[in-house]
């Protein structure tokens, strides 16, 4: 029989190897199931590998052994190694197992790939790729092949059934009372009787709806462990895999580094058959929603509910396995490839980052602010940067074949590049705009990692110099563009990495700056596009001292009227929502000013709202929710020797019999008196004559101060006023003397 | 530079020096490293991103003419994992060096906790077999911290290696605070 449909779900059983979740064109869900057989390999010594062999020969599951010749992308030449075939993933995964703690010393190959990664490189199939597929009356998959791409830029996608669930309120600050049920064609608020009707409305809905995609709010940490509680206690049945033959799947916590954060990664709820998104496990939800999920999902290969979760690192690292696999390159399992011997000169020399041109502090009128399009990527490819391929001259490639990673990013920046085009075709109102976006935005993401994962110690890809010769080619990048500008006449303000803010007297439309770019564009050989064009923009002195400038610490106004702002209060998420608000409204006010004439009275009607908000604040006008602090702890508690508010408040939540793991987040409020603050996830209420006012106060003032200290008003003195609403003049006693 | 805290004087024995200390004694080993380049080469194997060249033109600087030439005398390698570890060691020991070898934070990388303790501690075994082999050509210099509390577990590694140096140094605790007390503005 010959099916076709798109690829939703697949993972290992124990008897064939795959079961495959398809959405059929007729709309069916159709499960099937598929013999694959997978190898690995084992390098080393020839007594280790001989005694390996007599180990694994005849052992269930192994289907054969054979010497090899294959290429490690760290080794110039073939390694010679012993390929061990397996009859199925699962068997492969145990055997592994074994062998790995009785023969350490070897090294592996292609020993511990993700099954969606190996079935992506064998058949060239993906998360909601459309497949045709011949059938045998077992159900059993005899063949299949993609009838589209990860690179198509406008593919037919599945009606996909999506179920959202949720409770009424955080179920960490509150009880909850009722659950929220919605679909495209229902949408339900569902009291939680004690009776357990609701598990029995919700196992309805499942069952009829039947959905694809089971989007939940806390859905990991609370709702389904939860309901599955429930169910049991009450003897209520609750169905939430689409494969009814198997329980929901905990996958467990974790806490990891990731670009100098500590992120803690609560325990999660993978279902088979259908997809379970927890939006609040999410970490780019906000930034890319379903539709860059899947978008990533479909690129990178990784299964939908991983792809919604992890990191663009992991995302990233499966793109390049799936390159090496594709180009027969083995796959590291541990890399030992070391740095290569450097002169302490050599590294002062080499280990920098990119290239930063301190801006000048103050407002200035009419800035563009050009950038390039994903450098770091763009400079990968263009130089053909990857661990196995000599280093460039700057800019240019050793050599024209490209390496592992430039292969895997060039279709990746150009996908993104096109889809960026398309949305330029749109009208920004137009319904397929937000769609697009959120794409764009998944694709960014894996282009922002690829170069900080080549300096990873764990991907199995990076080296250190292929690193290093990234961030040399970005400083040549940006020192060209600087050239390129002051020989058109611009004075350069400030550069940052890959961005530059420059002006020339009578410049203040885009088209003032077409020539400019094409000019860059061709003497750096990457694309810089123009991100826009400033009435004003103001630069921000240090908050230590007003001498000295901080990069990218700014905020302007585009013509458009969209603010731009980076570095301040308003950015941070640890500012308390409120704080945020009042920060970004005064720019928008002041952003009201078109002429630096106009801007005078901006500033007055911005230093009236900022006072307006202080008195909401003295008030008790301010929501107390709206006044929490978004703290984190980066260690286990007891390793804290200073107790910061953060650590006094994840101490409150310890003390009340809650867990804390490194990188959670800490949620505060700061009280009057003792203690100083008020754990916010302990789910008390707190009084609003509680909350330590002038903490707040000061807060403020720090962020207010930030906006109007372009135009002269310094931090002390505001904070002076925001505190005594009255400035103490101070004399110097010389002149009286 | 010559007040050192580390009581290592040079030219330095053909031994397995062990020193421990808050931050690895980077600050001290870094000192270290100035005095031996001024003198002669010196291989640095950093196993904890310790190795702050920076620092150590600073140091150098009002002893030399030549700064160049001096950190030129200096020949380092990072590693980022134990297994990257073990293999720059095995890398070193396929041609030995005769001038001193300093190994900074040694045992950072085997404390990751996504490396489980019983192939840590194969790999630091290995790890230190191929130093006493390296000290039989060159005298070798490692440093470490002490085990933080949150990787109590892995404190045998520290007593692996503890018992295969020649010379253990411990930073005294009391150098240890005097580090963090402020010196007083007026006497």
């Amino acid at each position: 029989m010959t099916f076709r449909g798109w690829l939703l779900d697949l993972y290992l059983n124990q008897e064939e190897g795959l079961t495959l979740w398809f959405i059929g064109e007729d709309d069916r869900r159709v499960c099937f199931r598929q013999a694959f057989p997978v190898s690995f390999y084992a390098a080393g010594p020839n007594e280790q590998l001989r005694a390996l062999w007599k180990r694994v020969a005849g052992k269930k599951g192994v289907l054969g052994l054979s010497r090899r010749q294959k290429q490690d992308v760290f080794v110039a030449d073939l390694v010679d190694v012993m390929q061990i075939d397996m009859d199925s993933p699962a068997s492969q995964v145990s055997l592994f197992r074994e062998i790995e703690a009785e023969f350490p010393d070897l090294t592996y190959y292609d020993a511990d790939v993700t099954i969606g990664t190996r079935y992506m490189a064998r058949h060239g199939v993906f998360p909601l790729a459309l497949c045709e597929l011949e059938v045998d009356g077992n159900q059993l998959i005899q063949s299949i092949r993609p009838l589209n791409t990860r690179w198509d830029l406008t593919p037919d996608l599945p009606p996909l059934r999506i179920f959202e669930l949720k409770p009424d309120c955080d179920p960490n600050r509150g009880k909850v009372r009722l659950l929220l049920m919605r679909t495209d064609r229902f949408a339900r608020h569902i009291p939680l009787d004690p009776a357990g009707d609701y598990l029995r409305l919700i196992n309805e809905a499942l069952a009829d709806y039947d959905p694809d995609i089971f989007v939940t709010d806390w859905g990991d940490s609370w709702l389904i462990p939860f309901l599955n509680a429930q169910s049991e206690e009450k003897g209520i049945p609750l169905q939430l895999n689409r494969d009814a033959t198997r329980p929901v799947r905990w996958q467990k916590e974790t806490t990891y580094f990731s670009y100098g954060h500590i992120i803690y990664r609560p325990e999660e709820a993978h279902l088979f058959g259908r997809c379970h998104v927890d939006r609040k496990s999410s970490m780019m939800w906000s930034d890319y929603s379903l539709a860059g999920t899947l978008e990533m999902a479909r690129v990178t290969t990784l299964p939908i509910e991983k792809a919604a979760r992890v990191s663009p690192g992991q995302g990233i690292s499966a793109m390049q396995v799936i390159t090496a696999l594709e180009e027969d390159v083995l796959v590291p399992y541990q890399k030992r490839q070391v740095e290569e011997f450097k002169s302490g000169m050599q590294l002062i020399q080499s280990d920098r980052g990119g290239m930063i041109y301190q801006p000048k502090v103050g407002l200035h009128m009419d800035v563009a602010q050009v950038d390039f399009v994903s450098m770091y990527p763009a400079v990968i490819i263009k130089g053909n940067i990857s661990p196995e391929v000599p280093l460039p001259d700057l800019l240019d490639p050793a050599r024209e074949e490209l390496g592992v990673v430039p292969l895997t990013l060039k279709p990746l920046y150009q996908k993104r590049v096109e889809i960026k085009q398309k949305i330029r075709q749109y009208p920004p109102d137009h319904p397929m705009v937000a769609t697009l976006k959120e794409r764009a935005n998944a694709l960014k993401w894996l282009l922002v990692v690829c170069f900080g994962f080549l300096g990873y110690k764990n991907a199995r890809y990076g080296r250190i110099e292929a690193h290093e010769a990234v961030t040399k080619g970005g400083r040549e990048v940006l020192l060209r563009a600087k050239e390129v500008a002051e020989a058109e006449g611009f004075e350069v303000l400030h550069m940052y990495v890959d961005a530059l803010w420059i002006k020339k007297k009578g410049c203040n439309r885009p088209e003032h700056f077409t020539d400019v770019i094409s000019k860059i564009n061709l003497y750096t050989g990457l694309t810089i596009n123009l991100d826009g064009v400033y009435r004003w923009v103001a630069f921000l002195p240090s908050k230590t001292d007003a001498r000295i400038p901080i990069a990218n610490r700014y905020f302007g106004v585009f013509q458009s009227g969209e603010i731009k702002v980076r570095g301040l209060e308003a950015r941070r998420r640890d500012t308390p929502i409120w704080i945020a608000a009042v920060q970004k409204q005064m720019i928008a006010l002041l952003g009201q000013a078109r002429t630096k004439a106009e801007l005078s009275a901006c500033i007055h009607e911005a230093f009236c709202f900022y006072y307006s908000s202080l008195e909401k604040l003295e008030k008790n006008l301010v929501p107390v929710d709206q006044l929490v602090i978004n703290g984190k702890v980066s260690y286990a508690l007891e390793a804290y020797k200073a107790s910061t508010a953060s650590v006094r408040a994840a101490r409150q939540m310890e003390a009340a019999g809650m867990t804390i793991k490194p990188g959670m987040r800490i949620r505060f409020i700061y009280r009057k008196g003792e203690p100083d603050v008020f754990a916010w996830d302990l789910g008390k209420p707190i009084d609003p004559l509680e909350v330590n006012k002038p903490k707040y106060i000061e807060l403020l003032a720090k962020a207010g101060s930030a906006v109007l200290a372009p135009f002269g008003i310094s931090e002390a003195l505001f904070r002076e006023w925001s505190e005594n609403r009255s400035i103490q003049m101070k004399f110097n006693q010389t002149l009286f003397n | 530079m010559e007040n050192s805290l580390i009581p290592f004087s040079t030219p330095l024995p053909s031994r397995r020096f062990l020193a421990i200390g808050a931050h690895a004694l980077s600050n001290k080993m870094l000192e270290l490293i100035a005095k031996l380049s001024l003198m002669q080469p010196v291989t640095v194997l950093d196993c904890g991103n310790r190795s702050n060249m920076y620092s150590v033109a600073k140091m150098i600087r009002p002893y030399t003419s030549d700064p160049v030439r001096v950190m030129c005398n200096i020949r380092l390698s990072r590693a980022f994992t134990c297994y990257q570890v073990l293999a720059m060691l095995q890398a070193v020991a396929a041609n030995p060096p005769q001038e001193p070898l300093v190994v900074l934070d040694l045992l950072a990388t085997f404390l990751d906790e996504d490396v489980e303790l019983k192939d840590a501690q194969r790999l630091l075994d290995q790890s230190l077999a191929l130093l006493t082999q390296l000290s039989d050509s060159a005298p070798v210099v490692i440093s470490v911290r002490p085990i933080p509390l949150i990787a109590h577990q892995r404190a045998i590694l520290l007593e692996l290696l503890k018992n295969n140096v020649d010379v253990c140094w411990e930073e005294p605790l009391a150098l240890q605070a005097a580090q963090q007390i402020q010196i007083p503005l007026f006497g």
